[in-house]
């Protein structure tokens, strides 16, 4: 399919007001104060993408932990957002890179 | 003036002297300092908003706002990690916007 093709593709599905499907799993560990998380929610938010979002500040401790563990494990930094989309890990909001990722 | 808004005119008398300007994008910046008022609830000091805080004012000295990696960071990318403080240049288009990397050493969270 060209780039074109699916561009329009994407647009009609936007314009019947559903979600892009991806069989890409996208799961987003963020800071609920952190600028560039929101930027990052706010940017899969506009393709409209489902994903899950963990806001790591506001859990408890013990289940902080539990994300922690996961992060650490593709993100050793533990910085955020941590996007794990497919099999692709982004560390920071990199907007190219997202897209890539999604095959956008 | 509301909190933030004092708190924006007292952090910009400051900085601004010292080469730290906040970034054009007003509205980033408000949410930023709102950010901050927010952990300054939460924690009781100013954390960056970027990072994850432990609770331990002593180990998250380094991140409190402005962190200590400002400095090195707006020499280098023209903008703290945040995007908080930015250098004039910056804002003036004169520097690319790019994601700015932790400099922040990973055993610091730990």
């Amino acid at each position: 399919m060209s780039v074109l093709n699916l561009l329009d593709k994407i647009i009609m599905i936007r314009k019947r007001g559903d979600k892009i499907m991806t069989n890409k799993t996208i799961k987003i560990y963020t800071l609920s104060t952190c600028s560039h998380c929101k930027a990052a929610k706010k940017f899969l938010n506009d393709l409209s993408v489902q994903y899950d979002c963990v806001d790591v500040d506001l859990l408890d401790a013990e289940d902080k932990a539990t994300a922690l563990d996961e992060v650490r494990k593709y993100n050793p930094k533990l910085t955020f957002p941590t996007i794990l989309c497919g099999d692709k890990v982004i560390i920071g909001f990199q907007d190219r890179e997202i897209k890539e990722a999604l095959g956008l | 003036m509301n909190e933030a808004e004092k708190l924006y005119e007292m952090l910009k008398k400051v900085q601004e002297p010292k080469g730290y300007f906040f970034n054009k994008d007003k509205e980033r910046v408000f949410d930023l300092i709102d950010a901050l008022l927010i952990n300054k609830n939460r924690y009781g000091y100013m954390c960056c908003p970027c990072r994850l805080a432990s609770g331990d004012k002593e180990k998250d000295r380094d991140i409190i706002c402005p962190c200590v990696y400002r400095v090195a960071d707006v020499e280098e990318f023209g903008s703290c990690y945040c995007n908080l403080y930015v250098s004039s240049d910056w804002n003036e288009g004169k520097i690319p916007e790019r994601y700015i990397p932790e400099r922040r050493p990973a055993d610091k969270y730990l």
